[in-house]
C-alpha cells in the first residue's frame, strides 16, 4: 500500500511540476530579453482556459482528430509512470522497460503526425513529415546511449539504471557517460523541440515543425496535445537530471528525506530548465536540412561514448 | 497424420467450384491451424510418414516436428484470412478463368504447406520447384500488362538461381552423409571447409527467396504486380518458407559454427533491414512500397536468427533460445501484418481502380473497416505497442544487447551500431507508415476514384479482421506465441524458452527477469485507464462542444484537394538527407512549351534508382555483351566460315580417328 502510494506520489509530481517547467523556460527568456513574460504558472492558466473553449475542427477530419489528441497526451503521462523521483518503486515500471519507453513514445509522435494529416490542410502534413524526419534521425543516437547506459548499469530497467547511476559508474566510465550525456542532450533538444532544432514559440511556414502540426487543433484538443508536449520535455530533463546530477535519496521511508528529495528534484529540473532556456538565447535556430548534421554529431557522440566505455 | 495430409490437398480437388474452392480452403486452413496448436502445446508431434517410390532416391517423406508444426500454423492463419478474402476479391475484381485461378491458388497453398513438412531433400525441391513456378503463374496471371511479364521473368529467373545453389548445399550435404533424408543429416559432423560451403549456399539460395539483401531485386518488381491475395501470401508465408529453412540449416544441422556466421548473418540483416524502409519511403506506389518493407522484416528476422546463431556458437543455449524466440516471433507477426497490409492495398486499390497513393486521400470516411485495420497492420509494422511487432523487436533489441556477454571484440564494437540500424528502421518504418495512412486514408479525396470509394465486401472484412484481431491478440498476450515456440528450442537447442522468459503472469523478460521485461497488457490497460481519466476529467469540467467548418486555406477561397501535402512532399526531407544513398533526379519542367513568362502549368518528376538494381544491370550488361561479341566473332554471317568450321571439325575427328582414339 505504501509503495503504491508512493509510486502515485512521484507519478503526480511529474505531472504536476511539467508545465511549471515549460512556463519557467518561458520566463527565463523573457527575463534575459529584457521583457517581463508571462507568469511561471501561465501553461496551467492555459490548460484550463483552453479545456473550456471548444473545438473547431474541419469537414475533412475524421475519428483521427477525436482519439489522437487523448493517445498524445496519454502516452508520455504513462511513461511518467515509468520515472522514478525518490523511489525505485514505480507505477508502470512492472510494463517495461527503457526500450519500451523508446518506443511508446514513438507511439504518440505516430498519432501527432497522423494528426496534422487529419485536417487536410497543408500545413499539417508539412510538419508531420518535418517531424518524422527529425525523429527518425534522432532515434539512432538514443538508442545508442540506451545501449551504453543498460551495458553500463548492466539493466535496461529504468529504476535500476538511475540506481546504479547514483552509485559509482559515473565514476567508473567518466568520459564515456559525459559523452553519452552530451548525446542525450542533442536528442533531448530534438524529442523535446526546442532550439536550435525546432522553435516552440514561432508559427512561420519556413521554420514551424511541431507547431505545424497542431495549427489546426483548438479547444481541449489543444489542451491535450500541449499536455503532452509538456510532459514530454519533462521526461527527457527528469531522464538527463537523474543521470547526470545523481542527487538526492532514494528508497526511504522517512518523511523528511523524501521531501528533501522532492526538492532536490524541482532544484534539479529548474536548473536544466534554465540552462536549456539560456542555451535556446545563445544559438540560432538551424536551418532544417543542417538539422541533420546536428543529429549526426549526436550519434557520433553516442558511438563514440560506446566505444570508450568498451575499451 | 494422414488428416493433415487430406486437409492439405482437399481444397485443390474443388477447383472446378472456384467459390467452393475459397471456402474448402478457409476451413481446411482453419482445421490445420487448430490441429497444429493443439499438437504443439500437448508436445504430440514428430510423427512421420514415409512414401517410397520405385524410382531411386526419389522417397516422399512427411514429418511434423515442432518447427513445421509452427510454420504450417503460420501457412494457415495467413491462408485462412486470405482465402476468407478471396471469396469477394477474386469476383469483384473479376478476374478472368476464375477455375484455373482457383486451381493455382490451392495448389500453391498446398505446396507451401508440403515444403515446410517434407522431410527430405528429393521431395523438398519437388515441392520447393512446384511452390516458384505456381508461384510464377500467379505473378503473371494478369500476363497482358507489360509490367506483369517483366516482374514475373526476373522473379523466376531469381528464384531459380537461387535454387541452384539450394541444390549445392544439399548435394554438399549428401556427399557427406550419403543421404538425402533430412533425419541423418541433424548435428551432422562436417569439416570446416564443407560447413562454410554449405552455411554459404543456404545462404544466397534461400536468402534469394526470402529477398535479403543484395538478393531482393526480384521482390518489389514480382510482389506488387501479383493479385493482391496471392502478395498477401507471397510477401507473409513464401518468403518465410526459406527462414524455415535457414532455421534448420543453421541450428539442426550444422553443428558447432563459427560465430561469424552469426556475425555475416546479423551484419545483413541489418543492411536488409536499413535498406528496405530506406527504399520503402520513396515509394508511392502502395504495393511497392509494401513489398520494399517485406525486405525490411525479412532483415528484422535475419537479425535475430544472427543474433542467436552468435549465442549457439558460443554455446549459450538459453540465450540463443531467446534469440530464436526473436526470430521466429518476427516471422510469425510480419507474416500477420504484412499479409493485412497488402489485403487492404488490395480493397483500395479495387475502390479507386489505382496503385498510386498521390490519388487516394480521404478513405477513412468511405472505407471505414478496411482503414482501421490498416492502421492497425501501420501501428504493428512500425513495432509501436501494445501491438504485436513491437514485442518482437523488443526481443531483438534485448538479444541484441544481451550479444555483449559473447567475449568477442567485434561484436562488442559493432552489435550496437546495428542496434542503432535497427531503431533508424523502425522510426523510418513508422514514418513512411504516416505517410501512408496520411496520404491515402486522411485528410479529403484526391482524385474520382477515390471520392467513388465505397466498402468492400463483408468476406473481405472478415478476412482482414481476422488477422488485424491476431495483431491485437498476439501483441497483448504474447506468451501463446511464447508457448508455441518452446517445443522449437527445445528441439533445436535443448532449453525451454517459455520457462525463462514469460515465467510472470502475462509479462515477458529476458532469461534473467531483473534485466529488462515488458507487459503489453500492463501498458495497454494503463493507456486506457490514462483516456478515461482524461475523458471524464474533460467532460466534467471542460468543454465537449465541437464545432465543424472548412479547413483553413489561408485566406484562399479555391481549397481543393490539390492543397494537401504529396507522398513525394513528405519523404523529400529524408530523400534529400540521404541523397548520397537515393541519387534522386528530380525536374520540374513545364507541360506546354510555353515560356516561363506566360505562367506554363509546370510538372515535377522526381525519381530515385534502387542502386543495387543498377549494379545487377551493369553486371548484365557487361555479361550480355560480351557474350554477344564472342557469339558475334564466331557466327559472323560468312558462309564461308561456316564451311571452314565444317572442315577443321572433321579433320579433328580423323585425326583422332587415326590416332588411336577409338578402338
Amino acid at each position: 500500500m505504501q509503495t503504491l502510494l508512493m509510486a502515485l506520489l512521484q507519478f503526480f509530481i511529474i505531472l504536476g511540476i511539467s508545465p511549471f517547467i515549460a512556463g519557467l523556460m518561458q520566463k527565463t527568456k523573457s527575463l534575459i530579453r529584457g521583457s517581463i513574460g508571462p507568469s511561471v504558472f501561465q501553461p496551467y492558466f492555459n490548460i484550463v482556459k483552453l479545456m473550456k473553449k471548444e473545438v473547431v475542427l474541419s469537414n475533412q477530419s475524421s475519428y483521427i482528430s477525436i482519439i489522437a489528441p487523448y493517445i498524445v497526451a496519454v502516452v508520455p503521462i504513462t511513461v511518467a509512470g515509468f520515472l522514478p523521483v525518490f523511489d525505485s518503486n514505480t507505477l508502470m515500471s512492472f510494463s517495461g522497460d527503457i526500450i519500451a519507453m523508446v518506443y511508446i513514445l514513438a507511439l504518440g509522435t505516430f498519432f501527432l503526425a497522423l494528426f496534422g494529416f487529419d485536417q487536410g490542410s497543408s500545413f499539417g502534413g508539412l510538419g508531420s513529415s518535418r517531424e518524422m524526419t527529425v525523429a527518425s534521425l534522432a532515434e539512432p543516437a538514443f538508442i545508442m546511449v540506451i545501449f551504453t547506459f543498460a551495458l553500463q548499469s548492466n539493466s535496461t530497467n529504468i529504476s535500476h539504471i538511475f540506481d546504479s547511476m547514483r552509485g559509482d559508474i559515473f565514476f567508473n566510465y567518466p568520459v564515456s557517460s559525459t559523452l553519452a550525456l552530451m548525446a542525450l542532450y542533442f536528442v533531448t533538444l530534438a524529442e523535446a523541440g526546442r532550439i536550435p532544432i525546432d522553435n516552440p514559440e514561432t508559427h512561420l511556414e519556413l521554420t514551424m515543425i511541431h507547431e505545424a502540426m497542431i495549427l489546426d487543433a483548438s479547444g481541449r484538443n489543444l489542451a491535450l496535445l500541449e499536455i503532452g508536449s509538456f510532459v514530454k520535455t519533462t521526461i527527457f530533463l527528469t531522464l538527463f537530471s537523474n543521470i547526470f546530477m545523481p542527487l538526492g535519496f532514494y528508497d526511504t521511508n522517512n518523511i523528511w528525506t523524501i521531501g528533501f528529495s522532492i526538492f532536490i528534484y524541482f532544484i534539479k529540473m529548474s536548473t536544466l530548465g534554465v540552462i536549456i532556456a539560456i542555451g535556446e538565447l545563445t544559438l540560432a535556430k538551424l536551418r532544417y536540412f543542417r538539422i541533420s548534421d546536428a543529429m549526426m554529431f549526436g550519434f557520433v557522440l553516442a558511438l563514440i561514448s560506446m566505444v570508450t566505455y568498451r575499451l | 497424420m494422414l488428416i493433415y495430409i487430406f486437409l492439405m490437398v482437399l481444397p485443390v480437388l474443388f477447383f472446378l467450384k472456384s467459390k467452393a474452392a475459397f471456402i474448402v480452403q478457409a476451413f481446411s486452413s482453419l482445421a490445420l491451424l487448430i490441429f497444429s496448436a493443439v499438437l504443439l502445446l500437448k508436445h504430440e508431434y514428430n510423427s512421420i510418414f514415409m512414401f517410397h517410390s520405385s524410382l531411386p532416391y526419389l522417397d516422399f517423406s512427411i514429418k511434423l516436428d515442432s518447427l513445421s508444426l509452427l510454420f504450417v500454423m503460420i501457412i494457415s492463419t495467413i491462408s485462412l484470412g486470405v482465402s476468407a478474402y478471396s471469396l469477394n476479391y477474386v469476383y469483384d475484381e473479376d478476374y478472368h478463368h476464375k477455375r484455373l485461378f482457383a486451381f493455382i491458388y490451392t495448389a500453391f497453398i498446398a505446396s507451401l504447406l508440403f515444403v515446410v513438412t517434407s522431410f527430405n531433400a528429393i521431395s523438398f525441391l519437388i515441392f520447393w520447384e512446384i511452390m516458384s513456378t505456381l508461384s510464377f503463374f500467379l505473378v503473371i496471371y494478369n500476363y497482358e500488362n507489360e509490367e506483369n511479364r517483366q516482374g514475373g521473368f526476373l522473379y523466376i529467373f531469381m528464384t531459380h538461381l537461387g535454387t541452384a545453389f539450394i541444390m549445392v548445399a544439399f548435394i554438399l550435404m549428401y556427399l557427406k552423409t550419403g543421404s538425402f533424408s533430412f533425419e541423418n543429416w541433424v548435428h551432422v559432423e562436417l569439416d570446416s571447409s564443407t560447413k562454410f560451403w554449405v552455411f554459404l549456399c543456404v545462404l544466397i539460395g534461400f536468402g534469394t527467396k526470402a529477398g535479403m539483401f543484395p538478393l531482393h531485386v526480384w521482390l518489389p518488381k514480382a510482389h506488387p504486380v501479383a493479385p493482391s491475395n496471392v502478395s498477401a501470401l507471397m510477401s507473409g508465408v513464401m518468403i518465410k518458407t526459406a527462414i524455415y529453412m535457414m532455421i534448420r540449416f543453421y541450428f539442426y544441422f550444422l553443428s558447432d559454427i563459427p560465430w561469424w556466421y552469426g556475425f555475416i548473418v546479423l551484419l545483413l540483416g541489418s543492411l536488409s533491414a536499413l535498406f528496405g524502409v530506406m527504399y520503402a519511403l520513396a515509394q508511392h506506389d502502395l504495393k511497392r512500397l509494401l513489398a520494399y518493407h517485406s525486405i525490411e522484416n525479412i532483415g528484422i528476422i535475419l537479425m535475430g536468427l544472427g543474433s542467436a546463431m552468435l549465442f549457439n556458437s558460443n554455446h549459450m543455449p538459453l540465450l540463443a533460445s531467446f534469440g530464436l524466440l526473436a526470430a521466429i516471433f518476427h516471422t510469425y507477426n510480419h507474416a500477420i501484418f504484412k499479409s493485412l497490409l497488402f489485403l487492404g492495398s488490395g480493397a483500395t486499390f479495387l475502390k479507386t481502380h489505382t496503385k498510386d497513393m498521390e490519388k487516394y486521400g480521404g478513405l477513412i470516411k468511405l472505407m471505414p473497416y478496411t482503414a482501421l485495420f490498416f492502421i492497425i497492420g501501420s501501428i504493428s509494422i512500425s513495432a509501436l505497442p501494445p501491438f504485436n511487432g513491437f514485442v518482437s523487436e523488443w526481443l531483438t533489441y534485448q538479444s541484441l544487447l544481451l550479444n555483449n556477454k559473447i567475449d568477442i571484440n567485434i561484436i562488442h564494437i559493432f552489435v550496437p551500431l546495428f542496434a542503432s540500424m535497427l531503431a533508424l528502421t523502425g522510426a523510418f518504418a513508422a514514418a513512411c507508415f504516416v505517410k501512408v495512412i496520411g496520404i491515402s486514408f486522411l485528410g479529403s479525396p484526391r482524385s474520382d476514384g477515390a471520392k467513388n470509394a465505397n466498402e468492400v465486401g463483408k468476406y473481405m472484412i472478415w478476412g482482414m479482421g481476422f488477422l488485424a484481431a491476431l495483431c491485437v491478440l498476439f501483441g497483448l498476450f504474447s506468451h501463446i506465441v511464447i508457448a508455441l515456440v518452446a517445443p522449437i528450442t527445445s528441439l533445436l537447442l535443448g532449453v525451454d524458452v517459455s520457462s525463462s522468459t514469460s515465467s510472470h503472469l502475462f509479462m515477458i523478460s529476458t532469461p534473467n527477469f531483473a534485466f529488462g521485461h515488458l507487459s503489453t497488457l500492463g501498458l495497454s490497460i494503463g493507456f486506457a485507464v490514462g483516456i478515461f481519466i482524461l475523458y471524464i476529467l474533460i467532460k466534467k469540467f471542460g468543454n465537449t462542444k465541437t464545432r465543424m467548418c472548412s479547413t483553413w486555406g489561408c485566406g484562399q477561397l479555391n481549397n481543393d484537394a490539390s492543397n494537401q501535402y504529396t507522398a513525394s512532399g513528405f519523404s523529400q526531407p529524408i530523400r534529400r538527407i540521404f541523397a548520397f544513398f537515393y541519387h534522386p533526379k528530380e525536374k520540374i519542367y513545364p507541360t506546354l512549351r510555353k515560356k516561363k513568362y506566360f505562367f506554363p502549368t509546370l510538372e515535377y518528376k522526381a525519381h530515385s534508382h534502387d542502386g543495387v538494381e543498377s549494379v545487377y544491370t551493369l553486371v548484365l550488361k557487361v555479361f550480355v555483351k560480351s557474350s554477344a561479341y564472342l557469339i558475334n566473332l564466331i557466327e559472323n554471317g560468312s558462309i564461308h566460315i561456316y564451311l571452314l568450321y565444317i572442315l577443321i571439325t572433321s579433320i579433328a575427328f580423323l585425326v583422332y580417328a587415326v590416332r588411336g582414339g577409338v578402338n
